[in-house]
């Protein structure tokens, strides 16, 4: 239930990353959503004055983006299917040449869409699959879709179309984490999985926190079941192994921290529904309007504040660095700071690898063997 | 030649792509790499009536001998039959 990038598109982003290119972007088509998800990061109650580009400035924007290099685009939301004029904005960028992929809740795959996607099948469509019962869609999105979904889910794979469950684990839904394994193992359906979650800056201004998330160590936990659902014994024991023999990286104390990690802001941008680029669309900043300047211009200006982005310095000198997925958007959205070290992280990577040693580390095997 | 399929002609970063559009999507799953040579006579077979039209076309854009280009022309003429992109 794993899943490999196609070599081309790790080759295609590694050469824009080197060259400045981006080649791969998010277009963030609405907030709104029919969903009222507990954790959403971007999701408001009151989006009723929002300023949505249209269908004709996205394009506007699409057609500049493509002459700056961008092939992979995702469609996000909100849920991007509640746009009216999703069809129009839909078709008009796949006749562009993107390489299309979509982000949504699954609810919404209407008779319509369906069609649309017979005629122009996207690369992809990645379904957030909030639970496995009626009851945790309740609890957790306000909605009874949960069937629906399982249904549109279906028919996609019946279509031949690439599905990804994007499963975000969290209080009202780790129960189901197990049933939600099952399904996708029994629908052939890759999965990627995060017991992580960012806390809501963008939804409600305040860093530090998500009130649907688990503790840190349940969070680790649950990461420790994914993985086990996933990989063989073998791969579980290398990967205990590697845990057990953590220590710290020989640097300079006072070495400053290290730079963005990931693709966001080097070949890669986001655009949020009101027309402001950012790296990565779970910070706020850095951030720049295309109402003032171009999209190369944003991008230029974007690339540039990326790059002077520093993570926290203590992580240069962590026993657990190699195997912790800190960015920069986890230590920003945690502590209001991208330098700033991300407490709820550092507890979750230890207990991943306390867990790992616990369950799979081969007896008798300590830090000292 | 007619072209069977939907295809968008990507040039990124000096990396040649052929996206698919639309229902060759279905056929085509992915992106379609080609090398400069192949992206050159890509760019040739609407107007081209046979081989020997894109060979005379990539002898006028290349340094490079008439065996060679017959081999090249021949060789991606083939593998887009192969894929039933022309007849
Ligand atoms: S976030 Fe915490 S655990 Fe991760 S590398 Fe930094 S200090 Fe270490």
């Amino acid at each position: 239930m794993g899943e490999l990038e196609p070599k081309i598109s790790t080759y295609l982003h590694n050469k824009g990353a080197k060259m400045g290119i981006p080649v791969s972007g998010t277009f963030e088509l609405t907030r709104k959503c029919n969903f009222n998800c507990k954790m959403c990061y971007v999701h408001c109650t009151d989006t009723s004055k929002d300023r949505e580009l249209s269908a004709e400035e996205w394009l506007n924007i699409a057609r500049e983006a493509k002459k700056a290099g961008l092939l992979f685009l995702l469609l996000t939301g909100g849920e991007p299917l509640l746009r009216p004029d999703f069809e129009l904005l839909y078709t008009e960028l796949s006749k562009m040449g993107f390489m299309i992929s979509i982000n949504t809740n699954g609810s919404m795959i209407t008779p319509r869409i369906f069609r649309l996607f017979e005629d122009y099948p996207p690369a992809r469509v990645n379904i957030s699959l909030y639970g496995g019962s009626e009851e945790t869609y309740e609890s957790l999105c306000e909605s009874r879709n949960f069937k629906k979904v399982l249904e549109n889910i279906k028919k996609l794979k019946e279509m031949k179309i690439s599905v990804r469950l994007n499963c975000v684990f969290n209080r009202y839904n780790v129960a189901d984490t197990q049933e939600i394994y099952r399904f996708a193992k029994e629908n052939d359906l890759i999965i990627k999985p995060t017991s992580y979650m960012y806390p809501s800056l963008r939804a409600k201004g305040e860093t530090g926190d998500n009130e649907a998330r688990l503790s840190a160590v349940d969070a680790a936990k649950n990461t420790v079941l994914c993985r086990k659902l996933t990989f063989s014994e073998e791969q579980l024991r290398a990967k205990a192994k590697e845990m057990m023999s953590l220590y710290p990286p020989e640097c300079d104390p006072d070495a400053e921290g290290e730079g963005m990690r990931c693709r966001a802001g080097k070949s890669s941008f986001w655009l949020t529904y009101d027309g402001r680029m950012m790296p990565c669309g779970m910070m706020t900043e850095p951030c720049v309007s295309l109402e003032d300047m171009s999209f190369s211009d944003a991008w230029q200006l974007i690339r540039q504040k990326t790059a002077e982005i520093r993570l926290p310095s203590e992580c240069q000198q962590c026993s657990h660095k190699s195997v912790c997925n800190v960015c920069a958007a986890m230590c920003y959205t945690e502590t209001g700071r991208f330098d700033g070290k991300p407490d709820y992280i550092c507890d979750m990577v230890k207990a991943i690898a306390d867990e790992f040693v616990k369950q799979f580390g081969e007896v008798g095997e300590t830090d000292e063997s | 030649m007619k072209v069977n399929f939907d295809f968008v002609h990507r040039e990124i970063m000096g990396d040649h792509v052929l996206v698919p559009v639309g229902k060759t999507s279905t056929v085509f799953n992915g992106l379609f790499p080609l090398t400069d040579t192949a992206a050159f006579i890509w760019g040739l077979l609407p107007d081209a009536p046979d081989e020997n039209y894109i060979v005379t076309k990539l002898l006028g854009e290349y340094e490079i001998d008439k065996e060679t280009a017959e081999r090249d022309v021949s060789a991606f003429i083939t593998k887009l039959r192969e894929f039933r992109i022309i007849d």
